[in-house]
């Protein structure tokens, strides 16, 4: 019978990965010092792990190479090699290898042999049989967060250990820690080892309470002394044996690479979930399933026209229907269309930790390379966001991060001629803040340099002068192109950043703001949408055609009356708000749209787009509503001012627009056949 | 003839090939993610034949073995240890737990068939 296995490959990449990621993040959190045990466990488990799967995928180099590392690993854990700086570093560099030629495995079926073999040639240096193993006494003694202790029960008499609630006391004991041995001798006694990183008393009251005190004791386990180091396992050649009957059976058969299991294009389509990382959590979850996430998408969109049929439906309903019955049972489909919505955007939300777990690492490698030390502070890694959105917001936080290690953050001795910490701080933060969610990059770093940022903008032309407030002078950080760095490094300061960051975050629909003091550090503000698919709008009325202004950037609407409106010489009109000018500027006009907006019979909206504001007249405001973002690209084009189209309960479209873009616009003398054009064919 | 299949596997991949290759045939697969999580669904069910792996969370293959042997129900069922490579070192632990036999991934989908149907023949 012929069984093709090949479908199950892509989930042996996807969990290569996850094991690569959780030695990672393990490695990182190792002190080299005390190593703990069940850390230790974890950390070789997922070598293993990796290393039977290359012989799934039929990768004999891999399994050698990873063959390795546990080797490493298990010195480390007899402590015969103490995991410092080197050693981490080199398992690291191990994974990253590891991890990039399982990739290229997966897309090219195949492996650069060369680099496999020059990451073993390295591991080997840290293998007993070509170093001489440092003497265990030389180590320090280990203060162990994890121990391991003897349990002892007596066995009920007469009735041996089925007298015992087995299922309890194993759930209790899997709920300890990790049960290390069982043995009895099936009718008066159970000896059981646990490794847990429990006090001995917490294990006692548990076992005490489940049991009762007389027949349970609980020891710090004592190792029986080993006679000889166990000799390397020597391989054997058989696949399968009984133990009873080993001869008989012990012979080689085929094995599934030679099948043509391991060398086949792999359905690409079929890898879900977030590429890299799967955190404990989810590992633990038991009742947890696999999804594609392209079924995820369907489902998302099919529930964004669910929730438009539903607002058309509702529209009609109140509008024509008298019948008291239809309007309430209209109104019910309507609750439970926003909760379907709510429950599948809750299916895409991930925790954030599945970002915040790639920095420690960069952190690391940055740190080592400049010379600086820092201790990099996580809080609220289990906000969660959605799975695009985390995704998009990858090299945008790595990017801030890297700038503050390699700007922000001063060498030691310099931080040590400040009288700050030699160790630098960065923090990163998330929480959930009015329905989105904010992310926080902080550094106790040097801090914006203001003269120089302000010199150099004014080297570059740009429209600068001393009297700026601080906020105004950050914002030219974000300028394409803009680096105070006198050197061009290979990290960053070549410019080629934050307006890139900005972008990013502004395509995301959020927007960020930077705080620093000098001396103090900086202080980066990213507020974003819980989601892409769907956005708190105003829904407003320029020149006959509905719009949708971000209810996010809204900070006020109001009457603007005559006396508050000014032209300036350049001929544009400013508005006066309290004791400051906006920018007032005509939305028909900006759009190209043949409008008949006057000042007087208008109403202007202020808006703040990163701390730059101005005053947006539009005919009428219609109402607020949440609205399911579909891509104009997608469907038309790019339209400048136009961030996307929607679909209005009464079945029309209407075009969301592109605030910051708007404040960017030139008046265009003719433009309005493109959005006409536009509304025409959404 | 269709048998009642424990496969303990903290890999959900291994898991659900053993099972697609066992339902193939005709066994009744139940999975388990550890050797903790194995050893109370064996307390749960009375299985035929229990297969699982070495290395694992919780609780490992062979802490599995010699757990589940310590009951009376599962004195006699057959158990295989499935691991990564047939060392002799693994063996001899196997053997002392009270498993019946081994078998070394990637292990062969007939194979796997022929194995199961000989240990619970």
């Amino acid at each position: 019978m012929a069984i093709d296995l090949t479908r199950f490959l892509p989930m042996f990449f996807e969990e290569t990965e996850e094991h690569l990621a959780n030695m990672e993040t393990q490695l990182l959190r190792l002190d080299p010092n005390a190593p703990d045990p069940e850390a230790l466990h974890s950390i070789f488990r997922a070598a293993h792990s990796v290393k039977g799967n290359s012989a799934l995928l039929g990768a004999a180099r891999f399994s050698e190479v990873m063959h390795r590392i546990e080797s490493i690993l298990d010195r480390i854990r007899k402590e015969q090699l103490k995991p410092d700086n080197d050693v981490i570093t080199l398992l690291l560099e191990a994974c990253d290898v590891v991890r990039e030629q399982a990739g290229r495995l997966k897309d090219k079926g195949e492996c650069d042999e060369a680099a496999l073999d020059a990451l073993h040639e390295r591991l080997r240096r840290f293998t007993p049989a070509e170093t001489s193993a440092p003497a265990p006494s030389s180590l320090p003694a280990p203060a162990r967060r994890s121990e391991r202790f003897s349990i002892e029960v007596d066995l009920p008499s007469g009735q041996g250990i089925t007298g015992l609630p087995l299922a309890n006391l194993y759930a209790e004991l899997g709920a300890l820690g990790r049960l290390e041995d069982v043995r009895t001798d099936g009718t008066t006694s159970l000896s059981l080892i646990l490794l847990t990183a429990q006090s001995t008393d917490v294990v006692r009251d548990k076992l005490h309470g489940l049991l009762g005190a007389q027949s349970v004791r609980v020891t710090p386990y004592v190792a029986p002394p080993k006679l000889a180091e166990q000799p390397p396992p020597a391989g054997s050649a058989s696949e399968f044996g009984l133990f009873s009957d080993e001869v008989s059976l012990a012979q080689t058969t085929g094995m599934l690479s030679e099948r043509g299991f391991g060398r086949r294009a792999i359905d690409h389509e079929a890898t879900g979930i977030l590429g890299r990382r799967v955190t404990d959590r989810l590992h633990l979850d038991r009742s947890s399933i696999r999804v594609d996430v392209a079924k995820l998408d369907r489902l998302l969109n099919l529930v964004g026209e669910l929730v438009i049929a539903q607002s058309m439906l509702s529209e009609a309903a109140t509008r024509g229907a008298r019948d008291a019955r239809l309007r309430d049972s209209v109104a019910y489909v309507g609750r439970q269309t926003r909760e379907l919505q709510e429950a599948v955007m809750g299916i895409r939300l991930l925790p954030i930790d599945y970002l915040f777990s790639r920095v420690p690492r960069l952190v690391r490698d940055l740190a080592r390379r400049l010379g600086k030390e820092v201790e990099l502070i996580t809080h609220g890694a289990e906000t969660e966001l959605d799975k695009e959105m985390i995704e998009k917001l990858a090299d945008p936080i790595m990017h801030l991060v890297r700038n503050s290690l390699d700007h922000g953050i001063e060498a030691p001795v310099v931080r040590a001629a400040a009288g700050k910490e030699k160790v630098g701080k960065i923090q990163l933060r998330a929480t959930h803040q009015a329905g989105g969610v904010v992310i926080e990059i902080l550094d106790d770093g040097a801090g914006f340099d203001r003269e120089r940022i302000l010199a150099k903008a004014i080297e570059r032309g740009m429209p600068a002068h001393p009297g700026m407030s601080d906020e105004e002078v950050w914002q030219f950080v974000f300028a394409p192109g803009f680096t105070t760095a006198e050197e061009l490094s290979d990290i960053s300061g070549r410019g080629v950043g934050m307006d890139v960051v900005k972008r990013n975050i502004r395509a995301l629909g959020g927007h960020i703001e930077v705080r620093s003091r000098p001396g103090a550090g900086v202080h980066i503000v990213l507020r974003l949408p819980l989601t892409l698919a769907i956005l708190d709008g105003m829904t407003v009325e320029i020149a006959g055609e509905t719009f949708i202004v971000p209810l996010s950037l809204i900070a006020e609407a109001f009457l603007p009356q005559s006396y508050q409106v000014k032209t300036v010489t350049t001929g544009a009109r400013v508005v006066q708000v309290r004791d400051a000018y906006l920018p007032l500027l005509s939305t028909d006009q900006l759009l190209g749209l043949k409008g008949k907006t006057t000042t007087q019979a208008a109403i202007a909206i202020a808006v703040d787009v990163d701390g730059r504001r101005a005053a947006l007249l539009v005919d009428r405001l219609l109402g607020q509503q949440q609205v399911v973002i579909k891509s104009l690209e997608a469907n038309y084009r790019r339209i400048p001012g136009i961030a996307g189209a929607t679909v209005l309960g009464n079945g029309r479209v209407a075009l969301i627009l592109d605030i910051n873009a708007l404040l960017h616009l030139e008046i265009p003398t003719s433009g309005g056949q493109d959005l006409e054009a536009a509304l025409g064919a959404a | 003839m269709s048998k009642l299949v424990l496969t303990v596997d903290d890999s959900a991949a291994i898991r659900e090939m053993l099972a697609y290759v066992l339902k193939s045939a005709g066994h009744r697969v139940i999975e388990a993610e550890d050797g903790m999580d194995g050893l109370q669904k064996a307390l749960a069910n009375q299985f035929d034949l229990i297969i699982t792996d070495q290395s694992m969370p919780k609780m490992d293959g062979i802490t599995l073995v010699k757990a589940l042997r310590a009951l009376p129900q599962y004195a006699a069922v057959p158990i295989l240890l499935l691991t990564t490579e047939s060392s002799d070192g693994m063996k001899d632990e196997g053997r002392t737990a009270g498993a019946t036999g081994w078998l070394v991934k990637p292990f062969d989908p007939n194979k796997l068939i022929d194995v199961v149907a000989k240990v619970t023949r």
